[in-house]
């Protein structure tokens, strides 16, 4: 179950950020700086973002999935951020589709093979337009966390 | 079951093309295919393409021009969840199209 290894230090309600950049350099900071990810990801994010764009237009509802390559991350894990204002990325496959971003699932993956149930798990909570809608609202931790596991409960 | 090999592209080579192939195995599983993937970034693509290994590719960031010699399907479908069963729809022709 996602919600399980969702840790309430990785998680940015009430994110400010006027750039993908300053998204990187907040979230991907924190997941440097609980240890899950070397110094160098926050940087590797910002290049790879810059030729493989991951801004995702679900429905009426913009997020991002930034990620990077294995070699900048310890162990794997999921930074959730919702930003206060909306973050222009463009739309993953493309470099002219626009994206504003309200929530972002940021991935430290070490291994796909051994987190794919968890990464098919992760699509399948952010497919749900109720969720989606939840999540953006909540200003609460915790409450992201028990929105996610009660999506999760019900697949 | 049929048995296929499936090339998945992502950025990374690891985190969409990863989400693409447990996809792929689930729903093509349903429709009574046996698949194997390999997961690559695509710089990687045109040469494992060219490997005669793979019977077609699909991916969710843009190929580098190229010759493939395989059918290529968008599978951005698959991500959103939006326009999903016309993706599968795609694969299974293109997979016909190759005598599969």
């Amino acid at each position: 179950m996602i919600w399980e290894d969702l840790n309430e230090n990785l998680i940015m309600p009430d994110l400010k950020a006027g750039s993908s950049d300053e998204v990187f350099q907040q979230l991907g900071g924190l997941l440097v700086s609980e240890g899950y990810c070397k110094s160098s990801y926050v940087q590797a994010l910002t290049e790879r973002e810059k030729d493989f764009p991951t801004g995702i237009n679900m429905g009426n509802i913009g997020i991002a999935i930034p990620h990077t390559d294995k070699e900048h991350v310890i162990k794997g894990a999921v930074a959730i951020g919702v930003l206060k204002e909306p973050v222009h990325f463009y739309q993953m496959g493309t470099n002219d589709e626009n994206v504003e971003a309200k929530l972002i699932f940021m991935l430290a993956v070490k291994d796909p093979k051994e987190h794919l149930v968890f990464l098919q798990r992760i699509l399948m909570v952010l497919q749900d337009q109720e969720v989606l809608k939840q999540l953006i609202e909540t200003k609460n931790k915790q409450e992201i966390i028990n929105i996610i596991k009660e999506k999760e409960e019900q697949l | 079951m049929k048995a296929v090999n499936i090339l998945s592209v992502c950025g990374s080579g690891t985190v969409t093309s990863s989400m693409v192939a447990a996809k792929l195995k689930e729903k093509l599983g349903d429709r009574g295919y046996s698949v194997s993937t390999t997961e690559a970034r695509p710089t990687e693509a045109l040469n494992l393409a060219q490997s005669g290994r793979f019977d077609i590719i699909t991916h969710t960031s843009p190929l580098p021009d190229g010759d493939y010699g395989i059918p290529a399907v968008n599978a951005f479908a698959c991500i959103t969840g939006i326009g999903e069963d016309q993706f599968f729809d795609q694969v299974e022709e293109a997979l016909k199209s190759v005598g599969k």
